[in-house]
């Protein structure tokens, strides 16, 4: 075997050019594809096989067996180029160079004249047909296809088993391949065509065509059946144009149909690419009644494919797939084709330029898929930054809310103003939030304030962050949110709650500012149990009836999460502390969506707070003083934090007198209704994808209303009227939730029908139902259910709870990378029960002012001053005094660095008296981290500070650059979204560690 | 037998209805504007003026009004049958789309009707007879329908109105 086939491979390398060239690009020749080479030369010729056709028409139908071996020997290079190339070289080898050279120039008229080449593709099979059929079909190569392409094609064909597209082998060649030495398979193929037998796909694409025209009649459909075919079995294809092309004549039909028949796939698109990698082109299809164009009808065309011209199929092949690999052939064969024969050049060229066209085809095919990606790509960062934009929309609007009544509107949108620009600062180095801020309604202020504000949030998030990093930071999101739900449950719960809130934001060492705080606290709670409980809001229950939820939904699916619920605790602290728009808002937006939309608003409240505080205080206050308080080494810093804190916490107080206060009124009165309106006009949901919702319940009424919401909530929604089809539905669909009414009618119950679907424990299950007495409550949920929706429910429950249980579907995934990033290490739990330790020892003594900071170590007088300081030292000259008799007192390290400070502070930016109250009040803000020194302020100031919040009323003005730290921090802890809260956390847990 | 009476109650309490201008203790207006407030919410989106103006709600209102005159009819066949547990699932059924809805008159008369189908007087907790409890239901019935032909009446007027 291996003689023969030495010289074959020297003949062909004397024949032809272009292919030495290849061949010894190409590792080595292997034993296969010798063998099968071999094999062809032997028993090629000898062969005889009647009908060159056959040999490859029976591995089409054992084409399971067929890939490996193809793979065997067509997949390889070596063995494809031989095969490839073979044909040609045989025929070469065979032939006269002068009737080589007549085929050729034939050929390349044959391009052009179809007609030609079929019977010259006739002709030949005939004579050849026998046992020389592999040259006939060889020959065929030279004259339609131009030799020289062919060799290209070969390659593409070995590649083709890679690509698992199609069976690159022919039969022939899967035969000869089998049997790698053995002359019979080889033989076999070689009759065959020795060189290539034509593709799988060629090879179907030629059934198809002939079934078709067997069925509706050869000659009417080459003739001139095009239209009529469509009547015919198969009418969707056809041969047209005489045979020498083939024509969809039913788009559709021939990709519903046709295709899955032949091809076992239904793409049109990818049937046309597959025709342009074998070199087939599209040509216009003109009617040959009208003489019409017709762009509803494709047309395809190939020198070498025509009805009966089965033998010049072999010569129909894959295009060269590499792209490089295709010029440098291209010009092998050019150069070789040339110089030979002069009339092939033509052929040879436009054989090349379909290639080429191929695969600039092939190219944008990849272009327009990548595109589609990033399309899609942009799509979701779209969302993504739509979402965020949205959330601080519904803060804003959620401050605005309330504003209404009261008539504050104005401060609070002032307010808003600052967070807006603080939490644009912190954001900075993320445009998007400056798209936000900016889109967000209201606010002239913030523009202007936004530079200075800028510097002093800087300064501040950089400082945060590097004392952050250097603190044992703990996160605090798994312990937290078991205690959540106890807070809203009972008054007293609510203020323990906030203590371990608060001591793990500023943990045991934040004292002085804690102290403070902790005093306010002592009134919070009250009020805050007066909202939770006196005010039903639809989802106010359940939530704290299900905490389990929380923690699930923490260690579950989202990686986010964790740090969302510590963001969200504290931010509920925060509004808690608020209280007044808190609570309703908290209810509503914090509970059911745990995460974005509760940080937005706590955001907003922080907001306000800090813009109340802004423009009722001095600008001047702060931006500096905070600045040099960051800037400076690490001690200083935390007392600046401290101050920024503290500053945060007095103003809520100033700004009470006439805002927060009646916040807190509004809030308690009618937080609802508030909230309702405002979320309604503005909230959307943004999902990443539309939820799939299924609702069971039998009332019409229900039904209706629920698919309304739902699908103004942008979900997915279906239907049914009682638990049977639920259950069924929920067998056959995946849901990603269910409401589910209780009570729908005899045969089953919305408790059966969860037990029953229940092998699913992932999709959250609402139960509808206007009984939810505890025990029934604890009876659904035992059931399996996941939550309630208490009926008559209203749009924003139900919001709320999709908004909870459809968390992972919200379009928020952006924001959890940043908190990730920071890597804050666990929150301990003996903080936590120390800070719940220390609150409820404070809570004990409810009248007048108690030295919460003692806790801490302060003492008595220490307090005093810095509580003096902080609530309403008017003059900055007396804060500065209260403040340096503080430090005289040494008693305490906090106010030592509160002084130093407070010093930084007035030195670098209070102008007037206001000033310094300013900076004292920051002082002890620093610990808020926790809500429980918000709401003390609130609550606290109206009592106290009347006179000191008109007075810092006065100078509504400077407001804007005021906030500086206090904001900062404030804001860090409120914005759930990212690395600011973070940073805050740890600025805090910072804090907590110096003190 | 049943749509005939039917029939003739409806006609009836058309005829004798007066609307009162409070609906307190025939409507619970706070259950009741949630869900005009939501379609105020859709008319802002919508920017649809008078068209479109509770167009949502009203058509939940006339969705309760065919079924619960459907539900009526269902009674009736059922008290002619002396079905009483269907009594019991209709009028749990009425009264969760009329709760929906807060028109608590017909609630609290579908609620009755639930128990006493349950040969239950909740109320005084006591165990009724299935005569006492069918009878019961009848004149039940016919209260409850004139509390809706109040109720529909009442809510006709105020969609009529905008």
């Amino acid at each position: 075997m291996p003689p023969p086939s030495i010289p074959s491979q020297q003949q062909y390398d004397a024949n032809l050019y272009s292919f030495p060239r290849e061949q010894n690009g190409w590792p080595t020749t292997s034993s296969d594809a010798e063998g099968a080479v071999a094999g062809y030369f032997l028993g090629g010729p000898s062969r005889t096989g009647g009908d060159p056709y056959q040999p490859y028409a029976p591995p089409q139908r054992s084409s399971p067996i067929d890939p490996s071996v193809a793979r065997q020997t067509l997949g390889r290079p070596q063995s494809g180029r031989w095969s490839s190339v073979y044909p040609s070289a045989a025929t070469r080898a065979l032939q006269p160079p002068g009737a080589r050279s007549d085929n050729r120039g034939v050929g390349g008229g044959a391009q052009v004249k179809m007609e030609d080449l079929v019977s010259q593709a006739r002709s030949r099979q005939g004579p050849v047909g026998k046992p020389s059929a592999s040259p006939g079909g060889l020959i065929n190569m030279p004259l339609n296809m131009p030799g020289p392409g062919q060799p290209d094609r070969k390659p593409q064909k070995a590649e083709m088993p890679q690509s698992g597209t199609e069976l690159p082998g022919s039969g022939a060649g899967s035969a000869g391949g089998t049997s790698t030495a053995g002359g019979d398979g080889v033989a076999a193929g070689g009759a065959s065509g020795g060189t290539s037998v034509p593709s799988e796909f060629i090879k179907k694409l030629y059934k198809m065509l002939e079934k078709g025209s067997a069925t509706c009649g050869k000659g009417r459909a080459a003739a001139g059946g095009h239209g009529k075919e469509e009547d015919v079995k198969r009418g969707w294809v056809g041969w047209g144009r005489g045979g020498t092309s083939f024509v969809v004549w039913d788009i559709n039909g021939f990709t519903t149909k046709g295709l899955p028949q032949t091809f076992r796939h239904s793409n049109f698109s990818s049937f046309v690419r597959q025709l342009n990698k074998y070199g087939f082109s599209k040509i216009k299809h003109v009617d040959e009644d009208t003489g019409q164009i017709k762009a509803n009808i494709w047309e395809f065309q190939h020198p070498n494919f025509q009805a009966g011209g089965k033998a010049a199929l072999c010569a129909i092949k894959r295009n060269a797939v590499a792209p490089k690999k295709g010029p440098t052939q291209a010009d092998t064969e050019k150069s070789p084709s040339g110089a030979r024969t002069g009339g092939a050049l033509a052929a040879e060229d436009s054989m090349r330029l379909v290639e080429l066209e191929n695969r600039v085809l092939g190219l944008e095919d990849r272009c327009a898929r990548t595109m589609d990606k990033l399309r899609e790509l942009r799509i979701r960062e779209a969302s993504a930054t739509l979402l965020f934009r949205e959330m601080i929309g519904i803060l804003a609007a959620t401050e605005r809310a309330p504003g209404p009544s009261m008539g504050a509107n104005d401060e609070l949108s002032a307010r808003m103003m600052e967070l807006y620009q603080l939490y644009d600062q912190l954001i900075q180095p993320n445009p998007n939030y400056y798209h936000m801020q900016g889109a967000t309604p209201s606010q002239p202020m913030y523009t202007a304030q936004r530079p200075g504000m800028a510097k002093s949030l800087q300064g501040g998030a950089a400082y945060f962050s590097s004392q952050f990093d250097g603190s044992g930071s703990r996160t605090s999101g798994e312990v937290l949110p078991p205690a959540w739900p106890k807070i809203p449950r009972q008054g007293q719960a609510v203020g323990s709650g906030i203590g371990c809130q608060v001591g793990r934001d500023i943990s045991g060492s934040t004292r002085g500012g804690v102290g403070d705080m902790m005093e306010d606290i002592i009134e919070l709670p009250e009020t805050q149990q007066m909202r939770y409980n006196g005010e039903p809001i639809g989802m106010n229950t359940m939530f704290f009836e299900t905490p389990a939820w929380l923690t699930e939904g923490t260690t579950a699916t989202l990686p986010v999460y964790h740090c969302k619920s510590s963001h969200v605790t504290t931010e509920r602290l925060m509004v808690e502390a608020l209280a007044g728009q808190a609570v309703g808002q908290f209810d509503e937006m914090q509970n059911p969506r745990d995460t974005g939309p509760t940080q937005t608003t706590t955001f907003d409240s922080m907001t306000s707070i800090a813009s109340s505080r802004s423009q009722n205080r001095n600008g001047g206050f702060s931006t500096a003083g905070s600045n040099a308080a960051m800037a400076g080494p690490p001690g200083l810093a935390m007392p600046s934090i401290q101050q920024s804190l503290f500053g945060a916490m007095i103003y809520p107080p100033e700004a009470s007198g006439s805002t927060s206060r009646d916040l807190a009124d509004r809030e308690g009165r009618n937080p609802v209704e508030n909230v309702q309106l405002r979320r309604s006009t503005t909230i959307r949901p943004h999902w990443n994808k539309a939820p799939r919702i299924l609702v069971a319940d039998d009332q019409l009424v229900y039904r209706q209303l629920l698919s309304k919401f739902l699908e103004e909530f942008e979900c997915i929604t279906e239907t049914v009227d009682n638990g049977q089809d639920a259950t069924d539905k929920m067998n056959r669909t995946k849901y990603d939730l269910v409401l589910m009414d209780i009570f729908f009618g005899p045969s089953i119950d919305g408790r059966k029908a969860t037990r029953i679907v229940r092998f699913d424990k992932l999709t959250p299950i609402i139960s509808m139902t206007s009984h939810a007495q505890p025990q029934e409550v604890n009876s659904y949920l035992q059931s399996g259910m996941n939550d309630v929706l208490v009926k008559p429910f209203t749009k924003h429950s139900l919001f709320g709870i999709l908004g909870k249980h459809l968390i992972n579907l919200e379009a928020i995934q952006p924001s959890a990378e940043v908190p990730r990033s920071l890597g804050l290490s666990p929150l301990p739990n003996q903080d936590i029960v120390d800070a719940g330790a220390i609150e409820a020892a404070q809570l004990i003594n409810k009248d007048g002012l108690r030295n919460r900071p003692a806790a801490m170590d302060w003492s008595d007088e220490a307090y005093q001053l810095v509580f003096q300081v902080s609530v309403g030292m008017e003059e900055s000259a007396d804060a500065d005094d209260s403040l340096q008799r503080l430090l005289a007192t040494g008693i305490s390290p906090d106010a030592s660095a509160m002084q130093a400070n407070d010093k930084s502070i007035n030195d670098a930016q209070l102008p007037g008296g206001g000033g310094g109250s300013v900076s004292g009040a920051q002082i002890q803000v620093l610990p808020s981290g926790s809500s429980s020194l918000y709401n003390a302020p609130i609550h606290r100031l109206p009592t106290h500070q009347q006179g000191h919040l008109g007075h810092q009323q006065s100078q509504p003005q400077t407001a804007g650059s005021a906030t500086a730290m206090g904001t900062n921090v404030l804001f860090g802890d409120n914005s759930g979204f990212t690395r600011t809260r973070v940073g805050v956390k740890r600025a805090l847990e910072a804090a907590e560690d110096s003190w | 037998m049943a749509s005939p009476s039917k029939a003739k109650a409806t006609a009836q309490a058309n005829d004798d209805v007066v609307i009162p201008s409070d609906p307190t203790g025939i409507i619970d207006m706070e259950t009741f504007s949630q869900i005009r407030e939501m379609d105020e919410v859709e008319d802002d989106d919508d920017e649809s003026a008078d068209g479109g103006a509770h167009a949502f709600s009203k058509g939940i209102v006339w969705g309760y009004f065919e079924q619960a005159e459907n539900t009526f009819k269902q009674m009736e066949d059922a008290i002619a049958e002396a079905d009483l547990p269907k009594l019991s699932s209709l009028g749990h059924f009425l009264k969760g789309s009329s709760a929906a809805l807060g028109i608590v008159k017909v609630q609290a008369s579908c609620e009755k009707m639930q128990h006493y189908g349950n040969c239950r007087d909740e109320e005084a907790g006591e165990t009724l007879s299935e005569e006492e409890a069918l009878r019961r239901i009848k004149g039940l019935l016919r209260d409850c329908k004139t509390d809706y032909e109040v109720a529909k009446a009442w809510m006709k007027r105020l969609y009529e109105e905008e």
